[in-house]
């Protein structure tokens, strides 16, 4: 599929309701205020709710309960997006594939449904299905013409690898925007903050963190997976990976610092969310973008920038 | 009336799908109520709306057509017209008062046996559900 | 007034144990078209079928109302019944007693009343019944089949050697299909081309044959026995006659395009022969590529042909045909297995389509039969088979078996053994299908002798890393996550149907599947037959198959075509519809609605009214419901009779 045909399914939109990820509220912030001041520069209004929860994810991923246990979270969720009228963006994969999963699934088992409303009821809520959510780098995908006008600090000879994560690859597939398999998006957007695009073998491949559902944590099945995929990377001597995650970010960022501690071996490659990495080429302080809380440092690619850019 | 409401329906059955998915029921000795009554047409594009406003007038209490699913039609699209026409004629009898629950088309193909008893059976619970036998008829109209 | 029989049968205790035989019988007997009521333990055997014929003459009965099984099971018993009687074969009806009643009801006085009511409804519509006679439609003897893989090949040649003309017409500029691309054959590795040429050549030359190939089907009306058929030869801008098939012009094309027939592996000229052995060994200039079509100058090989045989002038040709029957054998398309982006098919160059592997083992291919991976020419000591890429996945929308891949998979493992003995072999596969004569034994061969490894598992990604791929997938059996090094990995995409298939359904007015290949009449007992009598299938546009299934069917196709056209009528059941020219206001909604376009425009007393093909209409009577003046009425199925078995239903209470 050609890409301009694919962007051009994406609602482009005056204002969105931001759907906050509870990984990168608690973890990394910088995720969400990049996100804010990238969206600011693009005259685009976010709206969020205090009413907002976990997506339901948790359940799930955490094999704390039966799949179906997560409806009515994401039910609930989904409501409180309705009732903005807005379309929805997610910053996180798992967020966005349980709310469109999951709002799928109920759009197409009505009996669920009703169980669903039976419960939402009781607090006064109901799910339409009326929603749209959009994953954040298929708005930005669709926004990439104004980002262009907005870089004022294209980053030049900067080597940028990439990481979409599973379930962003093999995840709710049925309204992607790009091949789900092989998307190409964050390639395009790189170059547009005018970096330079390297790819690594293992690019597509899992972190390793599916292995251990974070509860039941079987580290020896999961570190080799990670261990791979950054081995892989290191020997394209990128000078950083983005993620449109906060997961992924999670596991990438602090794996890193895991495996160095551990003695396996030094990694050193920062991590950057897609937005990060805008508001850098677009000139906003590394502060406002988060960059500190990261713990694998950033500092050399900050230095690089400044020489580049001197 | 004192007697029991005992419901009859007619069943238009068109020969490739439903009437033999009927036959496999009873191949398999699959039970389900005898309320209903199968005539043997080639498609249910076969059906004339006339049928069902006969089968109405002269006393049945519902009437059921089985066509083939969509795209499996025997002769391609008989089941389009079917569902077209009988869409059509539904929502005239809701208008003039038949209840809509007397009427229904359903698809069963040839190898659904047991699907054939299971619509069969949920028709006639619907039929039955409604109390009292079709005020339409001739018979209820003049009495 | 009628004098209608009505044969109850017992069906030993099938209908018996659950209905009150006796009751119905009374019950028939008292009904005014009814001369005579009588049962008996099993109608449709020959003493019952005596009773029936002995009652027609005593009693002079004009109807038949057997009270028995399911008209789909016996119907043709009993109208033969009535035929040996010399009473009309139509004037007969079934009550379905055993299908829909004995089996289905729960208790014994339900099903003896649904037996009472639904032999009176059946005496109502027999007393309606009008005499019917078989329609006689006479022959063409001549047979079109569409498409020259080895299915059209065959058909085409049994019919012709059964005495009967046939035109062949395939697209392509040479007969062969998919197989003259194969190197070997499973299960037993018989060179392909050796097999499949003499039978081009025969087909070529055989005097019952006109083949036009570059050509395509445009156009078929008409009807069995009477099908009028447009093809459209392309321009060839070489002259069959006179061309001697020197091959001296291919030499000096300058232009160079992907082959189609080498899989894109190589490259051919503008003017080209897809293979050295085609028929006919004529080339063909594509006029896409040909510089002389594109800017006006070139003509080299027209100055180096000895025969004169180049015309840049021709032009494309319309022919038409008058055919009895037709077979249609268009085969297949691959998935494109591009759709697997996981597996990096179009961006890794060592990742192959099992169609670029049988043109990489084919002696003729462009290795010249030396297994070579396309990145660097070199010996691959790592391959890996994939099976099912394209099949038996609901994600991509092709959730059908292909059939043929794990059999195909197999013999390419076999071939690569032969080729580079001391090669590590891979196969991931979902579930082994080998089912056929000799199959089992072959992938057994390829596990057991030639080492090949067949590993349970479909793989996840293919990663390309430092100049090897490398395959991850998991292994069902050990519940692991694996990775294989590959020199090279072979795709086998699965099987889907040509991507005009629906186009050409609907142009010859025969079913076709969601995925688009053709429908049989009936999936068991008609497995060669459409929906349109007269028209046959062969090979894979119905549904994926192997060489001996294909040919099989072709046979049998051609069987049928023979057996069609050696008679001089063709007799037709006369369940048709019919137009009463009195009322037919001319509307033609009935034309509309009608899918064969059975119903034309005639005339009668100076106005426009419709009027029914007999050999086209297929008796579905969508025209006869659309009909707003009850002019249209279909035979042995009419308004009337549907009307009299609905009414017959009430005229009586009958006491449960
Ligand atoms: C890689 C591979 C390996 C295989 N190996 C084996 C094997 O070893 N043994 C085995 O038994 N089977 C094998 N098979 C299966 C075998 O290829 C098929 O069973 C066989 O080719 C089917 O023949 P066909 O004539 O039906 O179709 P095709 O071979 O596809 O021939 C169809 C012909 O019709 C023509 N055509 C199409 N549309 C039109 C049209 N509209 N008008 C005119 N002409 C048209 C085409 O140009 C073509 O010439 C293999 C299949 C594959 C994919
Ligand atoms: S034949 Fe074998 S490989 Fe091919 S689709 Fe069927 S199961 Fe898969
Ligand atoms: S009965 Fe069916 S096939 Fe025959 S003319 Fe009418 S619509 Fe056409």
């Amino acid at each position: 599929m050609p890409r301009a045909e694919i962007v051009k399914k994406v609602p482009i939109n005056d204002s969105y309701f931001l759907f906050r990820s509870c990984v990168s509220s608690s973890k990394y912030p910088g995720i969400e205020t990049s996100t804010e001041e990238v969206f600011a520069r693009l005259g685009i209004e976010l709206e969020d709710s205090p009413e907002q929860s976990c997506c339901g994810g948790f359940i799930t991923f955490t094999s704390l309960a039966e799949v179906t246990a997560s409806l009515p979270a994401v039910a609930r969720n989904l409501s409180i997006i309705e009732e903005s009228g807005k379309n929805a963006l997610t910053v996180c994969n798992g967020c966005h594939m349980f709310l469109t999963e999951f709002g799928h699934f109920m759009d197409h088992n009505p009996d669920i449904t009703n169980k669903v409303n039976e419960m939402l009821g009781m607090i006064g809520r109901e799910y339409k299905g009326t929603s749209h959510v959009l994953h954040m780098l298929e708005a930005v995908a669709g926004l990439k013409n104004r980002i262009k006008e907005l870089i004022t600090r294209p980053l030049k000879g900067l080597r940028v690898a990439t990481h979409y994560g599973c379930h962003y690859l093999y995840g709710f597939k049925h309204d992607a925007v790009d091949d789900p398999y092989m998307p190409t998006v964050l390639e395009e957007l790189i170059e547009i903050a005018g970096a330079e695009n390297v790819t690594y073998p293992e690019a597509r491949t899992c972190c390793g963190s599916g292995l251990t559902q974070v509860i039941i944590h079987k580290e020896e099945m999961s570190l080799p997976f990670l261990k791979r995929k950054l081995d892989s990377l290191k020997k394209i001597e990128a000078d950083v990976l983005i993620v449109v995650c906060p997961y992924c970010m999670t596991i990438l960022d602090r794996g890193q610092f895991k495996m160095e501690e551990r003695g396996i071996e030094e990694y050193g490659v920062p991590v950057l969310y897609i937005n990060q990495l805008l508001g850098l080429a677009m000139g906003i302080d590394p502060v406002r973008l988060g960059l500190e809380a990261h713990i694998t440092p950033v500092k050399r690619l900050l230095e690089k920038l400044e020489v580049s850019n001197a | 009336m004192t007697e029991e409401y005992y419901p009859r329906i007619v069943g238009l059955l068109c020969n490739w799908c439903t009437y033999a998915g009927a036959d496999l029921a009873g191949t398999t000795r699959i039970k389900y109520p005898q309320n209903i009554r199968p005539i043997r047409i080639p498609c249910s594009g076969r059906v004339s709306p006339h049928f069902i406003l006969t089968s109405l007038l002269s006393g049945a209490d519902g009437v059921f057509i089985g066509g083939c699913h969509p795209a499996d039609c025997h002769y391609n699209e008989g089941n389009y017209y079917a569902r077209r026409r009988f869409s059509v004629l539904k929502s005239f009898l809701d208008f003039v008062g038949v209840e809509p629950e007397r009427l229904t088309l359903e698809w069963v193909s040839a190898s659904e046996g047991d699907r054939f008893a299971e619509v069969v059976t949920a028709f006639t619970e619907d039929v039955k559900a409604l109390g009292r036998p079709n005020p339409y008829s001739r018979k209820e109209l003049e009495d | 007034m009628r004098k209608i029989g009505v044969f109850v049968c017992h069906c030993g205790t099938n209908i018996s144990s659950m209905v009150d035989i006796d009751r119905v019988i009374e019950s028939a007997t008292r009904l005014p078209d009814v001369a005579c009521a009588v049962d008996y333990q099993f109608t449709c055997s020959a003493p019952g079928q005596t009773q029936i014929k002995d009652a027609i003459k005593e009693y002079n009965l004009d109807g038949v109302v057997v009270a028995a099984c399911s008209p789909r099971m016996h119907e043709p018993t009993f109208r033969k019944t009535l035929r040996d009687a010399g009473l009309n074969p139509y004037m007969m009806e079934m009550a379905n007693l055993r299908e829909h009643t004995s089996w289905v009801a729960l208790n014994r006085g339900e099903a003896t009343a649904k037996a009472i009511d639904l032999v009176r409804m059946k005496v109502a519509k027999v007393a309606r019944l009008r005499p019917l006679e078989e329609i006689h439609l006479p022959v063409t003897r001549r047979a079109l089949v569409i498409g020259g893989g080895v299915a059209g090949i065959q058909a085409a040649l049994d019919i012709a050697d059964g005495g009967v003309d046939v035109t062949l017409v395939e697209r392509s500029p040479s007969l062969g299909g998919h197989m003259a691309q194969y190197d070997k054959t499973f299960p037993t590795l018989d060179c392909a081309s050796c097999i499949l040429t003499p039978k081009m050549v025969e087909v070529a030359s055989h005097p019952n044959i006109t083949l036009l190939t570059y050509s395509e089907v445009e156009e078929v009306t008409g009807f069995v026995g009477a099908y009028k058929v447009k093809a459209r030869i392309r321009a060839r801008s070489v002259d069959l006659e006179k061309c001697n098939g020197c091959g001296t012009c291919l030499e000096v094309c300058p232009v160079r395009v992907p082959s189609e027939f080498d899989a894109s592996l190589a490259d051919r000229t503008a003017i080209y022969r897809p293979f050295p052995q085609a028929v006919p060994a004529a080339p063909a200039i594509d006029r896409e590529s040909c510089i002389y079509f594109k800017t006006g100058k070139c003509r080299a090989c027209e100055k180096v042909c000895p025969a004169d045989a180049i015309d840049f002038e021709q032009e494309n040709e319309i022919v038409e045909v008058q055919v009895g029957a037709i077979v249609v054998a268009t085969g297949f398309h691959f998935f494109d297995a591009r759709k697997y982006t996981e597996y990096g098919y179009g961006s890794y160059k060592d990742v192959i389509s099992w169609l670029q592997f049988e043109r990489l083992t084919n002696a003729s291919g462009p290795t010249g039969g030396k297994l070579r991976r396309p990145s660097d020419g070199m010996e691959p000591k790592s391959i890996v088979f994939i099976h099912c890429v394209g099949s038996r996945d609901p994600s991509k929308g092709f959730p059908y078996c292909s059939r043929i891949c794990c059999m195909a998979t197999a013999k390419h493992a076999v071939i690569t053994r032969s080729k580079i003995p001391d090669a590590k072999i891979y196969s991931f596969y979902i579930d082994i299908r080998a089912a056929g004569k000799g199959y089992e034994e072959f992938v057994r061969r390829a596990i057991e002798q030639e080492d090949v490894q067949f590993i349970k598992g479909r793989p996840s990604r293919i990663v390309q890393s430092d100049g090897k791929l490398l395959v991850r997938s998991e292994d069902a059996f050990l519940g692991r996550q694996i990775e294989v090094e590959a020199d090279m990995v072979i795709l086998t995409n699965g099987a889907a149907a040509q991507n005009d298939a629906a186009e050409l359904a609907q142009m010859l007015g025969i079913g076709y599947d969601q995925y688009g290949f053709f429908n049989e009449l009936h999936p068991k007992l008609r497995p060669v037959e459409t929906n349109k009598a007269g028209i046959y299938l062969a090979g894979m546009c119905q549904g994926p198959k192997d060489i001996p299934e294909s040919v099989a069917q072709a046979s049998a196709s051609a069987s049928k075509v023979l057996g069609l056209l050696s008679r001089d009528q063709i007799a037709r059941e006369p369940i048709i519809a019919e137009v009463d020219p009195g009322r037919c206001t001319g509307c033609m909604d009935c034309m509309e609605v009608c899918f064969f376009t059975a119903v034309e425009e005639d005339e009668f007393m100076e106005r426009k009214i419709a009027k029914v093909l007999p050999g086209v209409c297929q008796g579905c009577g969508a025209c006869v419901a659309q009909c707003s003046d009850g002019a249209m009425e279909l035979r042995a199925f009419s308004d009337e009779q549907i009307h009299a078995e609905i009414t017959a239903l009430f005229a009586v209470e009958v006491a449960r």
